[in-house]
């Protein structure tokens, strides 16, 4: 399927994702992060692993402007989140698409409304809306799905809504946080090559991920957290790179 | 224009899927505006009637019918207190009766005499000292007795001063009644759509976009709470006026030919009915605000 891409986002940007000196410390006294250092370009596809407690969800609230650091610098899609002002942080968060692995859909919109909903909150037009989101659901294989309200689709097909929500609005990032925890292993691959085929768009991709089977088999640059510290970060091949 | 129509929808949404809370809101907003409305409106008119009563704030003194009334004019005329004395004949005041009891006529008609007195209209310059005022004119030879209207005026001015009591109590009592139900249904709505707001929150919706549907709820149901309000209070008002009006004579004796029409004030009414119930509706709505409201 051809790439069409929106247009809205500032593409210019190379470091998508920059770290600089970062270190989390919670009140309770936990280090989540301690001094890291990390730079995502733009159009990368980055597999990021590791244990519970190793500093995953941590690294991705910062990504996403939920928390500062208590130390150091993050940039994002051209953002400094470091003193980014609190009336700028919705337009930042436009610029990101979010996938969870519990799906976060509305109950009460259909499929079409779920991926339109992510266009209304930002603003855009209905002529937009009508023009991108049987893109997007065409993309994710659900063009016949798009009446069908959440509780009436299986979890893989719910998760594929999450991922056209997150692409609907075009975003020049997109974070996947454990997107096939909760789905049938036999479709976990089914989704991630969905976010290669977005990446491929050109779209930077960050996917958070336990299963080391999917990370072995698309390869890719691979980050491993332990501890809160970077313990790898390379690009390791894939055993269906091909695919 | 799109956005708004969508926030509009979704606000007037809101009302209806929380429909058990808007509705005792609204039940509670409409009693609340409408006793304050009634109370002012009956603070308005205690003020006209007063204002009617001062205008006629002349003190009557009949004398006997072979009073010296010369010498009494003189005797009033001399008093300090006094700034104008005004002669009514025994002819004049029938006459000004009769105007008055308009549909009494035959009454006064079939009287063998004329019973109204010869009488002096005397205004004072100090109010205060209208007591000492009577008692003095009460006791020039000649007086046979003496009117004022302070009586009556004092009966007002405490109707007055209750209702305004009554009016503030009311207004700050049920006003906070109404904006604590207001901000507990808001507060319902957005417990019912957290997930929507958090899902809001990170696709990037401004801390406006997400509101603005919670105010809409809050101040149509104080919208239409006014527009309520505003019809029972015409009912209401116009039942009491219709009353009065079907004794104007025995009312208008007692200045209250002047209190307002509805008709008169309705459309100022509504606006500040219905300003009043958005207002309300939206200060609910700012005290619900709570962290599943924030960036």
């Amino acid at each position: 399927m051809p790439c069409i891409r929106q247009g809205g986002t500032n593409r210019k940007v190379v470091r998508m994702v920059e770290l600089k000196n970062v270190s989390v410390h919670y009140k309770e006294g936990v280090d989540a992060l301690s001094d890291v250092n990390l730079r995502i370009e733009d159009g990368e596809f980055v597999f990021i692993v590791g244990d519970s407690g190793a500093g995953k969800s941590t690294l991705l609230k910062l990504i996403t402007r939920e928390i500062v650091p208590t130390q150091g610098r993050v940039f994002v899609n051209g953002y400094n989140l470091t003193n980014i002002k609190k009336n700028k942080i919705p337009y930042f968060r436009r610029s990101v698409g979010m996938i969870f692995q519990d799906f976060r859909l509305i109950p009460d919109l259909n499929v079409y409304d779920n991926v339109a909903f992510v266009m209304r909150v930002t603003g855009q037009t209905k002529r937009a809306i009508r023009h991108r989101v049987p893109y997007v659901l065409d993309l994710v294989k659900l063009t016949d799905r798009a009446k069908a309200y959440p509780d009436k689709l299986s979890g893989g097909e719910m998760q594929r809504v999450a991922i056209a929500r997150a692409f609907a609005s075009d975003p020049g990032l997109i974070i996947a946080d454990e997107p096939t925890a909760n789905i049938d292993p036999a479709l976990s691959y089914d989704i991630v090559k969905l976010l290669k085929e977005i990446n491929k768009c050109g779209t930077t991709v960050i996917m958070v991920t336990h299963e080391h089977s999917l990370v072995e088999y698309f390869g890719g640059r691979i980050i491993s957290l332990k501890s809160g510290e970077i313990v790898f970060d390379d690009v390791v091949g894939g055993a269906g790179e091909d695919e | 224009m799109n956005n708004f129509s969508y926030l509009l929808k979704q606000g007037l949404s809101s009302v209806w899927k929380n429909r058990f809370m808007s509705f005792a809101s609204f039940c509670i907003l409409t009693v609340s505006l409408l006793l304050v409305g009634l109370s002012a409106f009956i603070m308005l008119d205690c003020g006209i009637i007063l204002d009617n009563v001062s205008d006629k704030n002349e003190i009557s003194v009949y004398m006997e019918d072979e009073a010296d009334i010369n010498h009494i004019r003189d005797v009033l005329k001399s008093n300090s207190l006094v700034i104008n004395v005004r002669y009514i004949s025994p002819e004049e005041g029938l006459q000004s009766m009769k105007e008055q009891y308009k549909d009494q006529t035959e009454l006064f008609d079939s009287l063998p005499y004329n019973p109204v007195p010869p009488t002096y209209m005397v205004t004072i310059n100090d109010l205060d000292k209208i007591d000492m005022a009577v008692s003095q004119f009460q006791a020039i030879q000649g007086v046979y007795k003496v009117n004022a209207p302070m009586d009556f005026a004092s009966f007002i001015e405490d109707i007055r001063n209750t209702f305004t009591i009554i009016g503030i109590a009311l207004m700050i009592s049920l006003g906070a009644v109404s904006i604590i139900i207001i901000a507990n249904t808001t507060r319902l709505s957005v417990f019912a759509r957290r997930k929507e707001i958090a899902i809001m929150r990170i696709v990037g919706a401004t801390n406006s976009f997400i509101r603005t549907p919670f105010f809409i709820e809050g101040m149509s149901i104080g919208l239409v709470s006014g527009l309520m309000s505003w019809i029972l209070t015409k009912l209401i008002y116009e039942g009491v006026f219709t009353l009065f009006s079907e004794n104007l004579g025995m009312w208008s004796a007692l200045g209250m030919d002047n209190i307002i029409k509805f008709s008169d004030v309705s459309i100022v009414t509504l606006l500040v009915y219905c300003g009043a119930g958005a207002l309300l509706g939206a200060i609910g709505t700012v005290f619900s605000m709570g962290k599943h409201l924030k960036i």
